[in-house]
């Protein structure tokens, strides 16, 4: 009886050890859209680019160019996700943050005061949130 | 004349008888023997008598005496019985040899017993009491890392989510590997310790303790036949000194 206790002291010793596992692997955490490291289908998709009249009180009529894009929401992790994004224009380098037009959705308009026509004008965006962003992706649009 | 010649003769002779009668009766004295351990030492007196009195009254002159005590060594010596007096005499009998090397014998049984029965016990009991949080620890750790995995995809901050994967999850996965090693030491001193009671538990039921053969009594009661009341024995004893 006592030798069976043993054995049984003995079998308990790898199960004690074994049931739990190190599966977390951070170089294969790569499918948040908001890790900086994210590795998968691109974020942005581009909704094309056109003109647009604004009426600008003391100024007159404006003529600027609309590059519309939206973010694919359905490759995020989690649901209910309030984020901004970063864009990067190339063509003048300047960058800024725009939030989601119309507010809470996916979608985003940058606008570009001098219209650039027969060339592409390319931008780097990038999923932003508490001031630091996630991976660039380029998209380019020809007016 | 020859008469009282005859009785000078028979005067003289009688005289003679008197101072012979007078030198020849030997006087007695006492001893009185204060024995070490009291109570229980015996000795034989000039190979003859085995006794236990503390005051013995003897011829003058001397005697040899052997003492002996339960547990001691024999004393072989002889006294002197001064006549007309009371000698006192202290006897102090030393352990034998084979006592004293019975009773390192005996504390080294207990010892080993005692360490044997009870340390084996306290280290199993504070290897599972080891065990116990060890494994808690581990499981925590586990739990700590499964959580990190979780807030990885829950979070939209990707200076938030850069931390996680550069700083702590590799502390988490550090700690659940100590914890794991800890847990199997633990686990480890555990078994070992409860083989060890079990081992030494039975190695030391079926352990007898060491026997004490009072050699010195042998060799005592081989001094001196004493008839019992169904007749007696002759004993003997012969000691070769192989040493030598």
């Amino acid at each position: 009886m006592k030798f069976n206790a043993l054995h049984l002291l003995l079998a308990l010793l790898p199960l004690l050890c074994g049931c739990y596992k190190d599966d977390v692997d951070p170089a294969k955490l790569t499918n948040n859209p908001f890790d900086p490291g994210y590795v998968g289908e691109n974020v942005f998709v581009s909704d094309g680019t056109y003109t647009e009249t604004v009426f600008i009180p003391g100024v007159g009529n404006v003529v600027r160019q609309v590059i519309a894009f939206h973010v694919r929401s359905e490759l995020f992790l989690t649901s209910g996700v309030t984020y901004a994004v970063q864009v990067h224009d190339q063509q003048n380098g300047q960058t800024v943050l725009l939030n989601p037009d119309p507010v809470g959705g996916n979608a985003f308009k940058y606008y570009k005061q001098n219209l650039v026509q027969g060339f592409p004008v390319c931008l780097e965006l990038r999923l932003s949130n508490n001031l630091s962003v996630a991976r660039a992706e380029t998209i380019c649009v020809t007016l | 004349m020859k008469h009282w010649r005859n009785i000078d003769r028979s005067v003289v002779a009688v005289v003679l008888m008197l101072a012979t009668t007078v030198c020849t009766a030997q006087a007695t004295g006492k001893l009185r023997l204060n024995m070490e351990p009291a109570g229980q030492t015996e000795y034989v007196l000039d190979g003859q008598y085995r006794l236990r009195d503390r005051e013995v009254t003897l011829l003058e002159g001397q005697h040899r005496f052997v003492f002996w005590a339960p547990e001691r060594r024999m004393l072989d010596t002889v006294l002197t019985v001064v006549a007309g007096g009371t000698s006192d005499v202290r006897i102090s009998l030393r352990y034998s040899e084979e006592y004293i090397q019975w009773r390192k014998r005996s504390e080294r049984y207990e010892s080993q017993r005692r360490w044997g029965l009870y340390a084996p016990p306290v280290v199993a009991a504070g290897a599972a009491a080891w065990m116990v949080v060890s494994y808690m620890n581990y499981s925590q750790a586990h739990r700590e890392l499964e959580d990190l995995n979780d807030a990885y995809a829950a979070s939209t901050d990707p200076g938030e989510i850069g931390r996680i994967k550069t700083e702590e999850i590799p502390a988490a996965k550090d700690d659940f590997a100590k914890a794991r090693t800890q847990t199997i030491i633990a686990s480890s001193v555990f078994v070992v310790s409860a083989g060890a009671t079990w081992y030494l538990r039975r190695k030391l039921s079926s352990r007898t303790p060491p026997l004490f053969e009072d050699k010195e009594r042998t060799r005592f009661e081989g001094l001196v036949w004493v008839p019992s009341g169904n007749g007696g024995t002759w004993m003997a004893g012969l000691s070769i000194p192989l040493a030598r």
